[in-house]
């Protein structure tokens, strides 16, 4: 196993073990909020309310951004509004970057209506978010960073779920995947809803089809 | 039919089936009820109106025609009737409605009478069942002609109305609930004073056949489905935002009480609750079908100074609608402090979610499959007159039909083929629990 990959693993666990993992197997299933209907909820922000975990998920985080990007490479974290902006502070400590808050929606005129902090044209930006489910929202913000004019490093994510078809450039610590892996090897799911996500993460769109949720994006 | 004499062989055959002769009259009468109903675009059958009754005397002549018994009750629903061979038992109970919204489709609720009326007329051929077994035609399930509340034909069995419904208004005539149903000869005495026409323990159980509203069916590839739930509601008819008028030029923001502004705001933060709420896994939808200003005031260059808007949001469960009128009562809190605001939520209309029965949706899915037809398990979104009997504690389900392009509009296209499976299935049901003493399990 690659070192990213025993690190993927490494922070899957984290999060399984912070009981951040809900699965729902009878009723209603989850919807994202662009329509996919989904048996698995991961509240990654509520890593925040952990230091130990979410010190060691930084460090984890903090290893993949260099091996990606090299931390040479970047003048600036931009962190997404609202569960991204606290780790991508926290990272930008770390390397002793400037920080700017990436906002939902503009507000006002102007370049960097759309951001909280300022930065210079051309100014080499790693995007930070928490999660990335469809990669919708992701989207929403790169085009705000083309608008300010910054130069787009890359996105990085804590979790990407990498199930849904068409995903934009998105690098991320850990997969869902990963999270079922170690759900499985830990017995943290009980085996039907460990079936269920099996089957959402091997044919996402199918199984949102088959629960009520739209079928392609 | 193999066999038209009823109670001949004595014993009733195991298994029912819709033979050709009961499936041309089914095609014949979809046929005829577009050709009464149209108008000009869609299928138009108001709520306690004449269409309404001339369909359902459509159905009284055929019924009558086959020797089954008819009835109006009080509130002018009809009742078809197979008298059963133990006429005291309780009776098993099917039906829908006969009402469209304006411009409706020509599936909704008469899917289901027609349905029970063949399942009747199958079942007759077949030799008296050891259970009465009963057909509702009922009225004025749909909400759109007067204002909001609904259900009113079934609501009236159990003497569910109230002084409110009586007194909505059409959306055209302007009339009475009342006064329409005066007009169709209803009898308004019991209905007032809320009296039941029925008592709930005279249903063994209720089974409505009906075209699903939604799109699930048509994504799972399923011909019909088996409902587990509906839900329920709560409707604000009309919620009043005052502000204050003022000139849209002359006053800067801080000192303006835009009431347009406020009601964009708590619509907006309910859009934010419902969005986190879906990621969490409760049921709900939310909707504001009605926004208007005062012709008679508003203006483009004046901040308005009031708002009248509908809020009504569903869901399965009775504590999330709770929960979510809390969160509206503290949302228009908040907004009225910060705008200087005040919001009138009006009169409150609450629809409960309903259960349905687990053994008889078990019963379907077995009828279902001994009959090879592939079928789906499901909530059902919209609200039916299944919820006003399962909420009485009339043990109840549903058989949904597919259906593409929604309902409620004149694109309904529902397949005949799914149709008949969905009544065919209706009926090995029916004919299943009306020759069964026992009771229906919950």
């Amino acid at each position: 196993m690659t070192g990213a990959g025993r690190d993927a693993l490494e922070a899957a666990r984290i999060v399984v073990d912070s009981g951040a993992v809900y699965t729902r197997t009878s009723g209603d299933p989850f919807f994202l909020s662009s329509g996919w209907a989904s048996p698995v909820f991961i509240d990654v922000k509520r890593l925040i309310s952990f230091p130990e975990a979410r010190q060691r998920l930084l460090e984890l985080a903090l290893r993949r951004i260099d091996e990606e990007f090299g931390s040479q490479g970047l003048d600036q974290i931009a962190g997404c509004e609202l569960a991204g902006v606290p780790f991508a502070a926290m990272v930008a400590d770390r390397l002793s970057l400037p920080l700017v808050v990436a906002l939902k929606q503009a507000r006002g005129f102007g370049r960097l209506s759309q951001f909280e902090g300022t930065f210079e044209p051309g100014t080499r930006t790693l995007l930070f978010d928490d999660l990335s489910t469809d990669g919708h929202t992701k989207a929403t913000f790169r085009a705000a960073l083309e608008r300010a004019e910054a130069r787009i490093a890359g996105i990085f994510v804590l979790l990407g779920y990498n199930v849904f078809p068409d995903p934009p450039e998105i690098t991320s610590l850990m997969t869902l995947a990963d999270i079922v892996a170690v759900a499985e090897r830990d017995g943290k799911l009980d085996p039907g809803a460990l079936r269920e996500v099996q089957a959402f993460t091997a044919n996402a769109p199918d199984w949102s089809r088959r629960n009520g949720g739209i079928a392609k994006p | 039919m193999a066999n038209d004499s009823p109670g001949s062989g004595g014993v009733p055959a195991s298994t029912v089936v819709l033979n050709a002769e009961l499936r041309q009259l089914a095609l014949e009468l979809f046929d005829q009820f577009r050709t009464m109903s149209f108008d000009g675009v869609g299928i138009s059958r108001e709520t306690y109106g004449p269409g309404e009754t001339a369909a359902m005397e459509v159905i009284e002549r055929i019924a009558a025609r086959h020797n089954l018994e008819t009835e109006w009750d009080a509130a002018r629903n009809l009742i078809v009737r197979l008298r059963g061979r133990e006429g005291e038992r309780p009776v098993v109970a099917t039906g829908s409605h006969l009402d469209s919204v304006p411009q409706g489709g020509n599936f909704d609720g008469a899917a289901g009478v027609i349905a029970g009326l063949v399942s009747l007329l199958s079942a007759r051929a077949n030799g008296p069942p050891l259970r009465t077994m009963e057909l509702f035609v009922l009225r004025g399930e749909e909400s759109a002609w007067y204002g909001g509340p609904c259900y009113f034909g079934s609501r009236a069995i159990f003497g569910l109305l109230s002084q409110s419904d009586l007194a909505s208004r059409h959306r055209v005539s302007g009339q009475t609930l009342a006064d329409h149903m005066v007009q169709c000869g209803v009898d308004l005495t019991p209905i007032k004073a809320g009296r039941p026409l029925m008592d709930p323990a005279r249903f063994h159980c209720w089974m409505e056949l009906h075209i699903e509203q939604g799109p699930v069916l048509i994504a799972r590839e399923k011909p019909v489905g088996f409902v587990t739930g509906i839900r329920g509601n709560v409707r604000h008819r009309r919620v009043v935002c005052r502000g204050e008028a003022a000139h849209s030029g002359a006053v800067p923001r801080w000192l303006r009480h835009d009431a347009v502004l406020a009601m964009a705001e708590l619509l907006m933060r309910l859009d934010e609750h419902w969005r986190v709420l879906l990621e969490w896994g409760e049921d709900l939808v939310v909707t504001s079908g009605i926004v208007e200003t005062n012709a008679d005031e508003h203006a483009v260059s004046r901040v308005p100074g009031e708002v009248a808007f509908a809020l009504e949001y569903r869901s399965q469960d009775a504590r999330t609608l709770t929960s979510f009128g809390a969160l509206v009562q503290s949302e228009c809190a908040q907004i009225a402090a910060k705008r200087g605001v005040e919001f009138d939520l009006g009169d409150a209309v609450r629809t409960e979610p309903a259960r349905m029965n687990q053994s008889l949706v078990k019963l379907l899915e077995t009828q279902a499959g001994e009959a090879g037809i592939s079928c789906e398990i499901m909530p059902s979104g919209a609200g039916h007159d299944s919820a006003v009997f399962a909420n009485v504690g009339v043990p109840s389900t549903m058989v949904f039909v597919r259906n593409d392009k929604g309902s409620h509009n004149p694109h309904e296209a529902m397949e005949y083929s799914d149709f008949f499976a969905g009544a065919e299935t209706l009926l090995r049901a029916l004919w299943k629990v009306a020759n069964q003493a026992g009771e229906v399990q919950s």
